[in-house]
């Protein structure tokens, strides 16, 4: 053991592994870590206040500017939010389009992930592999409304682009192709031994730790808990015979595995959801302006997602509250770290998937646009 | 299937501070998860604390409301997780934790201002261009409410139309027929030349509210009667208008009218073949009626002060009735009629007067189309307008205008009459005019030719060229300039207790321009009889009015044509020419309003 | 490493997955949302347009008949494009290029 001092080291804003600014500053005693104490606000932007002085439209486009990787889900939760203040009741084929886009938007950003960790722990072409891949889903989604990233379907009453047959078999095509090409390299995670020795056993989250400290997330999926929110059937979900995925390991190993698999299962809810989809309008327009409060939880790639809203019959909302998925990891990743080396520090941080440009606050706004 | 959205959240328990953390303990041994904890400033000095927790696939939530100044316990002993939203609670609602386990101290966020996170009542940073009244309501110069009745006659409901023209227009199966529609010019639609046929939506509310209620009268209840008594002098629009806001106030008003018949200039200025006299008197009776207000025909008042013994206020609309003259040599001659006496006597009268083979109308407005076509109707064959501008600046109305062209009239532009000889048949020297420079109102003055000129006979001459207000000297109220009354802007004369409006204040305007002034004058007569007076036109922002979705369906409706006889058949007799909108041809167009009052 | 042998020989004598772009423009999907520009001869000065911008990014001045758009605040989302009822607004399929100062549009009869 020491003998007195610990050495204070801090990891981030600033760091290769790192894809948002996040600050943990570690207590290490001799290349042991004893204490884990972060920092967060690096990515401040006052969006729940912003959001009170817009009318409920515009916050659409707020918040869909919260987090790039995860946009489309951030719109869609806030348009079905109104949606349920507002009584509407949106037709069948808008929440098929919605959930085709919801899962595009994960593939997008499980394949980025597994490419950063790749490269996290040291595989460089193995990222340049999987980020040319991602290509074929960022082309296919600029083939739908002529933006990469900023899908930009999502209306309140439903979605205002439809899907036509030669879009459809396009991205069945695509689809397929795919998958031959994740196939590929899908193996080198499961089975390559440099790989493993890095993730295997690290990081240990206990069951009664992740439900105790509010993980979400494919977090407290590797950790054998079948937590999704996907489960309760919002938007098409329900028919489309989902279930979670969940493996025992509680490692990192456990979270790279979970969410390898997410990619795949993806890939089939795609497909599955092109196949039966419905005919029917796309959009509705709502009746009144939003009164009451509601709650409302979706899946993102990287947990839960939670919005809570309060209007009161006017044209602007009086509180909106939205809770992003990596807060709540936060604080297991403080217990998981404790114990290891500091050589394992960028594979254990980054296996929650930081995003830290989701994370929102409220402030006095000074001045917009 | 469970959806995981809720609406209308019930909090499961009011927490106080002394209840939190057994209320914690329970959850933990439940195995709740934690959530997160949401925050709201209720007040300057209240915080409320929502505590959210998920169990066993459901969210519980937890309210708290406490004071600011004091410290609130922190439930971080029994869930670590919590302390992210409670040191953001803290940086940004100026609250403070006591036993918060990881407390960064109200820096967790790297921001070094304070901010104030009271809501606001937010009209914000973002343009505040909230809505707006619709241009056709702003052109309408009594700001009838005309976007929400246009949504009325649309869902097919014409007795909510008709009230809602009712508290500005009191009088709307009259205006459908007769007004000059300013608001048709302002709508947004011209620019594709297909304006909403507002005037005739108005005529088809009115006449289906008279279907559907058998007469234009309804049951409605006044305010409580206050027991002022209040007169009104002269039964055109303006003293109607007056008397029926008045009644609605639960003042006792009584209306003189010099004439035999209420209507004032509509009852002798306008055709019967454009407003037929038993549809007027229907309304205006209606509209007294339903008030209570006591009617006295024939009662010309000369003596203001002995008639103001016995009423409180008064308000004047005695309108206009003396024709301009033609300013030329002979305009005394036999068979040169002014266009008051000719129309007086077709109209009110029931007269047919025999006016030869031959008419000149010599004017351009409104008046003197009607002065024409009554001509026609009463079996002249040749009836000729001069006008001294061209056909452009004419004030009439198009669709007067071309009426009367079909019918069959001629129009001779750029003459000036200079001086009838008189005799069997009348001889008209007119000077021909070209366009010179623009005068006050904007339009050209014409110039004369030298030298140019022809004669012309006709049998009858009737002179239109504008008329204008004469004020009895016994009423003791002071004129301006031109002989109208004087009246100050918000309509009070100079004489006590009395109001004026309508042509005898501003000279001859519109039926619109006169209910404006009515309703204006009722407020504040009101207001000077101890009331409240009435309510301006302001946008509300609490109503939820929703755009049009379908842009290129709509664009590609046709406007509706106003259904109107044939020329040949329209000249035979007095029968009123143009027809009511059949109601699925006034839905379709009432439904391509454009709802520029949006919001949504 | 025989594993990404048969990626490798392909990669190397395969085209590159990038496109060199200020020489070769890439193809442009219809339907991109792009530059707009305002027709003020259609215009009428309803400020509808304003009304529904998310980030405040048209300015109307209707005595002066002048509307004034800022290109880096816009978030071309174009639901001015679809709002205005005279269609005034006209999308273009061309993306806004990088500049070095921050510049406003006035748009003028």
């Amino acid at each position: 053991m020491s003998k007195g001092k610990l050495t204070t080291i801090p990891f981030g804003p600033q760091h290769p592994v790192l894809p948002e600014a996040v600050q943990l500053q570690f207590y290490v005693d001799e290349e042991k870590i004893v204490d884990v104490l972060p920092n967060l606000g690096y990515i401040h932007r006052g969006i729940e206040k912003a959001a009170e002085l817009n009318d409920y439209r515009r916050n659409l486009y707020l918040c869909e500017r919260i987090c790039g990787i995860c946009n489309i889900i951030h719109g869609q939760t806030y348009a079905g939010l109104i949606e349920k203040m507002t009584d509407t009741e949106i037709p069948i084929r808008a929440k098929y389009l919605r959930t085709i886009w919801a899962e595009v938007a994960r593939l997008q950003s499980h394949l980025l992930w597994l490419g950063l960790f790749g490269e996290a722990v040291g595989f460089e072409s193995l990222f340049m592999k999987i980020w040319k891949d991602r290509e074929l889903v960022l082309e296919l989604t600029e083939a739908t409304n002529g933006h990469r990233v900023h899908l930009g379907t999502t209306v309140i009453g439903g979605v205002n682009k439809d899907m036509d047959g030669k879009l459809q078999s396009r991205y069945l095509k695509d689809m397929d192709i795919l998958t031959k090409e994740v196939n590929d390299w899908a193996d080198v995670f499961r089975k390559d031994k440099s790989f493993l020795s890095k993730t295997v056993g690290m990081g240990i989250l206990s069951k009664k730790d992740a439900i105790h400290s509010g993980a979400v997330g494919p977090v407290i999926r590797a950790s054998g808990i079948p937590q999704d929110m996907r489960n309760n059937g919002y938007e098409a979900y329900g028919e489309l015979d989902f279930e979670p995925i969940t493996y025992d390991t509680c490692d990192v190993q456990g979270r790279v595995l979970v969410r390898l698999d997410e990619t795949y299962q993806s890939i089939e809810l795609i497909k599955r959801a092109i196949k039966q989809l419905p005919q029917g309008p796309i959009a509705v327009k709502n009746e009144k302006f939003p009164d009451g409060e509601v709650i409302y939880r979706t899946e993102q790639p990287r947990g839960e997602l939670f919005y809570y809203g309060k209007g009161d019959g006017s044209i602007h909302l009086e509180r909106l509250r939205i809770r992003t998925p990596t807060i709540p990891n936060i604080p297991p990743l403080l217990g998981m770290l404790v114990g290891h080396n500091v050589a394992d520090i960028p594979s254990i941080v980054h296996s929650i998937d930081p995003c830290m440009s989701c994370t929102e606050r409220i402030t006095d706004v000074k001045e917009m646009a | 299937m469970i959806y995981e959205i809720t609406k209308d959240i019930t909090y499961d328990r009011d927490m106080t501070p002394e209840t939190l953390l057994p209320t914690m303990e329970d959850l933990k041994g439940k195995g709740a998860r934690f959530l997160t904890i949401s925050v709201k400033d209720v007040s300057e000095t209240d915080v409320e604390l929502m505590y959210h927790y998920e169990i066993e696939d459901h969210v519980e939530n937890f309210h708290m409301v406490v004071p600011k100044d004091k410290p609130i316990q922190s439930i971080t002993g029994v869930y670590i997780a919590a302390f992210i939203a409670e040191n953001e609670a803290q940086d940004l609602f100026k609250v403070t934790f006591k036993d918060l386990a990881v407390d960064l101290g109200g820096k967790m966020l790297k921001d070094d201002i304070s901010p104030s996170t009271l809501l606001k009542s937010a009209t914000g940073s973002q343009p505040p261009i909230m809505r707006k009244l619709g241009k056709c309501r702003e052109e309408c110069p009594a700001m009838v409410n005309i976007p929400k009745y246009i949504r009325e006659v649309e869902t097919g409901d014409p007795t909510a139309a008709y009230n809602t023209i009712l508290d500005r227009a009191p009088i709307p199966a009259i205006l459908g027929r007769v007004c000059f529609a300013p608001c048709q010019e302002g709508c947004r639609q011209e620019q594709e030349t297909k304006p909403i046929q507002i005037r005739l939506l108005k005529r088809s509310a009115a006449d289906g509210f008279k279907e559907l209620n058998g007469g234009l009268k309804r049951d409605i209840t006044c305010k409580a009667a206050t027991g002022k008594k209040v007169a009104v002098i002269g039964g055109g629009p303006a003293g109607v208008g007056a008397a029926f806001h008045l009644g609605l106030l639960g003042h006792k008003v009584t209306l003189y009218e010099r004439a035999n018949t209420l209507g004032g200039a509509m009852a002798w200025g306008i055709p019967k073949y454009r407003l037929p006299k038993d549809v007027m008197n229907e309304e205006l009776m209606a509209r007294l009626d339903e008030v209570g207000a006591e009617v006295k025909l024939g009662v010309e008042v000369e003596d203001l002060d002995e008639l103001m013994n016995g009423y409180d206020a008064g308000f004047l609309a005695i309108g206009a009735d003396k024709c301009n003259s033609l300013r030329c040599e002979g305009e005394d001659s036999e068979g040169v009629l002014n266009f008051i006496d000719f129309l007086t006597a077709v109209n009110v009268r029931d007269e047919t007067p025999d006016l030869g083979n031959k008419v000149i109308v010599i004017g351009g407005g409104n008046s003197a189309m009607d002065a024409a076509r009554t001509a026609k109707r009463l079996g002249v064959e040749d009836v000729t307008v001069f006008y001294r501008r061209t056909q452009q600046e004419m004030p009439a109305s198009l669709h007067e205008v071309q009426g009367a062209m079909e019918e069959g009239i001629n129009f001779d532009f750029l003459s000036t009459q200079m001086k009838i000889t008189p005799g069997k048949p009348l001889k008209v020297y007119f000077q021909a005019m070209v366009p010179g420079e623009p005068d006050e109102s904007g339009r050209r003055r014409p110039v004369p030719v030298e030298g140019v000129g022809s004669t012309v006979e006709a049998d009858t001459i009737i002179s239109a060229i504008g008329y204008n207000v004469v004020v009895p000297a016994s009423m003791g109220v002071e004129v301006d300039r031109r002989g109208r009354i004087a009246a100050s802007e918000t309509l009070k004369t100079n004489r006590d207790k009395i109001w004026a409006g309508g042509d005898a204040v501003f000279g001859p305007t519109s039926v619109i321009a006169s209910l404006r002034d009515a309703r204006i004058a009722a407020s504040e007569i009101d207001k000077y009889l101890g009331g409240e007076g009435l309510d301006e036109a302001v946008v509300d922002l609490s109503e939820f009015v929703t755009r049009q979705v379908d842009i290129d369906d709509l664009m590609g409706l046709p406007q509706a044509n106003i259904p109107e006889l044939f020329p040949d058949e329209r000249v035979t007799s007095f029968i009123e020419f143009e027809q009511c909108l059949a109601k699925d041809l006034a839905v379709t167009e009432a439904s391509r309003c454009w709802r520029c009052d949006w919001n949504e | 490493m025989p594993k990404f042998l048969g990626n490798i020989i392909s990669n190397l004598f395969g085209k590159p997955a990038t496109v060199a772009y200020p020489f070769v423009k890439p193809e442009v999907v219809p339907g991109t949302r792009g530059e707009i520009s305002f027709n003020m001869l259609q215009c009428d000065q309803c400020q509808d347009c304003e009304r529904v911008c998310p980030s405040a990014a048209i300015t109307v001045y209707p005595e002066e008949k002048k509307i004034e758009w800022k290109p880096f605040s816009c978030i071309y989302c174009h639901v001015c494009v679809s709002t205005c009822m005279h269609r005034a607004i006209e999308p273009s399929e061309t993306v806004k290029a990088p500049d070095y100062k921050v510049k406003t549009k006035i748009f003028e009869e």
